[in-house]
């Protein structure tokens, strides 16, 4: 048996680039997880142009490689949760992918079942040469045990609501998986490269996703990040883009729906190191029954940023009174020539728009599913890749 | 090309005037803390039993606390050789003749019985340790109202009510320096408003820590009975030593049924001080808490108001400056605590930060269950005027209720281009529409406060605005 099945590593994850008083509990995220013995099975992996897998020389295309070394390979990429991820991968196994795109698009789909109840873990490279677009779809998605029901699988109808447009729809979220998964990815961006990334969450019931990100963008690159969660236990996302280069950007949408007992932890950074870097991170979601959401967003002006300009937005919708919700957007400024805004609504729906709507004949509830459906809708719509766009808006229940 | 615009530092010369102590006019007890100094101190003051038991107490929680991990480093700051307890030899008097000459020339210069005269209700004056000077209008006190010193009100009438509330709100264990402050607070206000009674014109304490090397851990609580009202003004200033000083006071403040509080404070205190303060109120039903709060000095500040909105419908209302110049890393900001039905608050901050001053906003918002339809707004903006030096912003939200309505905005930025380009297009020369402008950003502050503080503060500020872009 292998040894290192039942050992267990303590983790700080999520943490704040400067703390605030302890007692908020907001600084960061502790956890223990077993390490992990291998990878998450990737059920689908996907991309355009094709290439064979480890071709390494010309022409000019998307390459996939095999196992790489993480203490060595995109070491320069910090990420959001911080260096006990690579700690805890190091310490165990895990499975690893490379996508190289030296010129043109491609396109990169990789769907990941998070299955079992043991650890398991993945990295995940991404080297995006000069002038070159890259749009990465990453699906983490439980699976239903075999012969298990998902279970809310259908739509439900609000009783109480006669309209036609008040269905609340819950997509699958089975229970089969009680395990953890840690997925890691590194991007590198060359001049003037694109990387579109789109993340999908939606663990199970029981599950423990861990999911972080960094990237790591020269002169005039672009990291536009997508990420959707829907579902699972514990949701810990981190991500951090060093914009290095002069006239970098970094642009995010988060879209999120907690529900149950769930939790979900986000740490955010853009550290802006290069002149006339512009970073974008905005935020929606909504938190139901007795949900749990910390959202920490950090825009660090370095010194020699100047003309750089950083926005960070959340709007949170409070569905019930059990929720807990924890906001802190931070902004670090060590350059006199910039900008930076930080924005915060959170709370119920303002009585206007309620007292209109329910003026139209709705009930409170479909109006609060209504809205739960528009803010995610929102950010899926923006997502560059019609299928799993046209998927998840299904899956929500707007189209 | 751009060039640089030059803003002054706060011009402290007005304050940075001291008169070398004489040993034999003051007592002193000796360097660093231990049980055997705080026995003295207690002694010193007559203490009741059960407030030299909460001193004896503090201490053991001082000295098991740690030092806060999560602000400016204060590495610099040695109770080793901190004097805790300094006084003159002579007492505490209602008239400003018998006050010792030197020290009253002290308060002259700061101007304070001007003050007094012209625009106030009462004044207390603590030099180092202890009140020197403690004195409310005759008609004031008809009506009721208590302003003395803590020390006597201990030994009188309000020693119950002092008991029931000192250190209750803010407690020893709350952290090391609350503890600290415990062990070895001296002088300080108490003040008592009665019910329905209206203090139209404020009541003032100013504190002046002329020795080098000494704490100053003065304590102020004051208690807004149901449908009173209040305004209390508390200045601080002290000459700048090569050694360290320390200030940790602490404010409590209980705001009752009806009533409002307006408490207003110019912190001036030089540059070699470590402003460790504790500020705290809590609010009943339908109670107003106004904090208005301007920090200029110090080395290090750590420096959060906090309000506890503990009936419904309690509102508080919190605008502040900071300025950090040269040799400051000032950790400033607030804390709101909603934990009853209906209340609000409204918060307002600015910061300037320049030749490698440190400002740091750092600010809590609470929304307890219980708090249905609690609203509360948060702005704060910061302006950098160099590249050498820190402005980080750092408010935390915590709402757990769903009736609730949170806003929170924040920018930091330096002065805009096109704004000086409008005022310049007025008719304004580049240096008038850069003071302007900077001047503006102040104004959040010195519009809150009465005239006369007012126009300290535009004093403090000063700011002289040089350079063009060409």
């Amino acid at each position: 048996m292998n040894q290192t099945v039942d050992k267990k590593l303590d983790l700080t994850v999520n943490r704040l680039p400067l703390i605030t008083w302890n007692h908020l509990h907001m600084n960061q995220c502790n956890l223990s997880l077993r390490v992990p013995e291998t990878g998450a099975e990737v059920k689908e992996q996907t991309w355009t142009p094709d290439a064979p897998e480890g071709q390494t020389s010309d022409p000019a295309v998307l390459v996939h490689e095999g196992h790489m070394d993480l203490l060595r390979d995109f070491s320069e990429v910090e990420t959001g949760m911080g260096a006990d991820v690579v700690r805890l991968l190091t310490a165990g196994g895990y499975t690893s992918d490379v996508y190289r795109l030296r010129e043109g698009e491609g396109t990169v789909k990789l769907k990941y079942a998070l299955t079992g109840n043991g650890v398991t873990a993945n990295f995940l490279g991404l080297d995006v040469k000069q002038g070159a677009a890259l749009t990465v779809i990453m699906d983490f998605a439980s699976e239903p045990a075999a012969g298990e029901k998902a279970e809310n699988s259908e739509t439900e109808k609000n009783a109480a609501d006669t309209s036609t447009d008040v269905d609340i729809i819950k997509e699958n979220t089975p229970a089969a998986a009680a395990g953890a998964g840690v997925v890691l990815t590194k991007a590198h961006l060359g001049k003037n490269a694109i990387l579109r990334l789109v993340q999908i969450h939606r663990a199970g019931n029981d599950f423990t996703l861990l999911s972080d990100t960094g990237a790591f963008c020269e002169d005039g690159a672009r990291v536009e990040l997508i990420q959707v969660v829907l579902s699972g236990k514990n949701t810990l996302i981190g991500a951090a883009v060093n914009l290095n280069g002069k006239g970098s950007t970094f642009s995010s949408n988060l879209g999120y729906r907690v529900e149950k007992d769930h939790r979900l932890d986000i740490n955010y950074t853009a550290n802006h190191f290069g002149r006339r870097t512009q970073c974008d991170i905005n935020a929606v979601g909504v938190l139901r029954d007795t949900a749990r959401k910390i959202f920490r967003g950090t825009i660090d002006f370095r010194n020699g940023s100047g003309a750089s300009k950083g926005n960070e937005k959340e709007d949170v919708l409070l569905m019930d009174d059990g929720v807990v919700n924890q906001t802190i957007p931070v902004i670090l400024c060590a350059e006199e020539d910039v900008e930076g805004n930080h924005g915060a609504t959170i709370g119920e729906l303002d009585d206007d728009t309620l007292f209109y709507l329910e003026s139209r004949g709705m009930s409170e509830e479909a109006v609060y599913a209504l809205m739960e459906r528009a803010r995610l809708s929102s950010v899926i719509r923006k997502i560059p890749e019609e299928d799993t766009k046209k998927e998840l808006l299904t899956c929500i229940g707007d189209e | 090309m751009k060039e640089k615009t030059y803003i002054e530092d706060v011009d402290r010369s007005l304050y940075d005037f001291r008169y070398e102590e004489k040993a034999e006019d003051f007592y002193r007890v000796d360097e660093g803390l231990d049980p055997e100094i705080v026995e003295q101190i207690s002694n010193e003051k007559n203490d009741p039993q059960w407030m030299h038991d909460l001193r004896m107490k503090s201490l053991e929680i001082y000295n098991r606390k740690s030092i806060p991990d999560w602000g400016p480093s204060i590495d610099g700051l040695d109770m080793n050789r901190i004097v805790t307890y300094v006084r003159s030899k002579s007492r505490m008097s209602a008239k400003w003749s018998d006050v010792p000459d030197d020290i009253k020339n002290t308060f002259e210069k700061l101007g304070i019985p001007q003050a007094e005269r012209e625009s106030l209700a009462g004044v207390g004056a603590q030099y180092d340790s202890e009140l020197v000077y403690h004195n409310v209008k005759d008609e004031v006190a008809r009506q009721g109202v208590v302003y003395t010193d803590l020390e006597s009100a201990m030994h009188g009438p309000y020693e119950q009510m002092i008991r029931d509330h000192f250190m209750h709100l803010v407690p020893p264990t709350d952290h090391k320096f609350a503890a600290l402050h415990g062990a070895v607070w001296s002088g300080g206000s108490f003040v008592y408003v009665p019910k329905g009674v209206r203090v139209d014109i404020p009541l003032q304490s100013y504190f002046r820590l002329n020795a080098p090397g000494a704490g100053q851990f003065e304590h102020t609580l004051i208690i807004v009975d149901e449908g009173a009202d209040l305004h209390f003004i508390e200045g601080c200033s002290a000459p700048k030593y090569n050694v360290a000083n320390l200030h940790a006071g602490c404010v409590e403040l209980f705001v009752g049924k009806n009533a409002r509080l307006r408490y207003s404070t110019i912190e001036n205190w030089s540059k070699n001080m470590y402003n460790l303060n504790t500020k705290r109120a809590i609010v009943d039903e339908g109670g107003r808490m106004e904090w208005v709060s301007g920090s200029f000095g110090s080395h290090v500040s750590y420096l959060y108001p906090m309000t506890i909105l503990n009936g419904k419908g309690a509102h508080m209302e919190f605008t502040g400056i900071t300025f950090a110049g040269h040799g400051q890393n000032l950790d400033t900001g607030m804390k709101v605590v909603h934990g009853a039905p209906d209340t609000t608050s409204v918060i307002n901050t600015k910061s300037i930060s320049k030749s490698g001053g440190v400002s740091t906003y750092r600010s809590s918002v609470q929304i307890l269950p219980q708090a249905k339809h609690a609203k509360s707004t948060v702005s704060c903006q910061s302006l950098m005027l160099d590249d050498i030096s820190r402005s980080d912003t750092i408010p935390a939200m915590d709402v757990r209720t769903k009736d609730a309505d949170v806003g929170h905005e924040a920018k930091i930025g330096r002065i805009s281009d096109e704004a000086v380009f409008y005022l310049m297009s007025r008719g304004l020369s580049e240096e008038d529409a850069r003071a302007m402008i900077v001047s503006g950003f102040a104004d959040n502050v010195s519009k809150e406060l009465p005239l006369e503080y007012a126009a300290e503060m535009n004093n403090l500020i000063r700011l002289e605005m040089k350079g063009s872009i060409g």
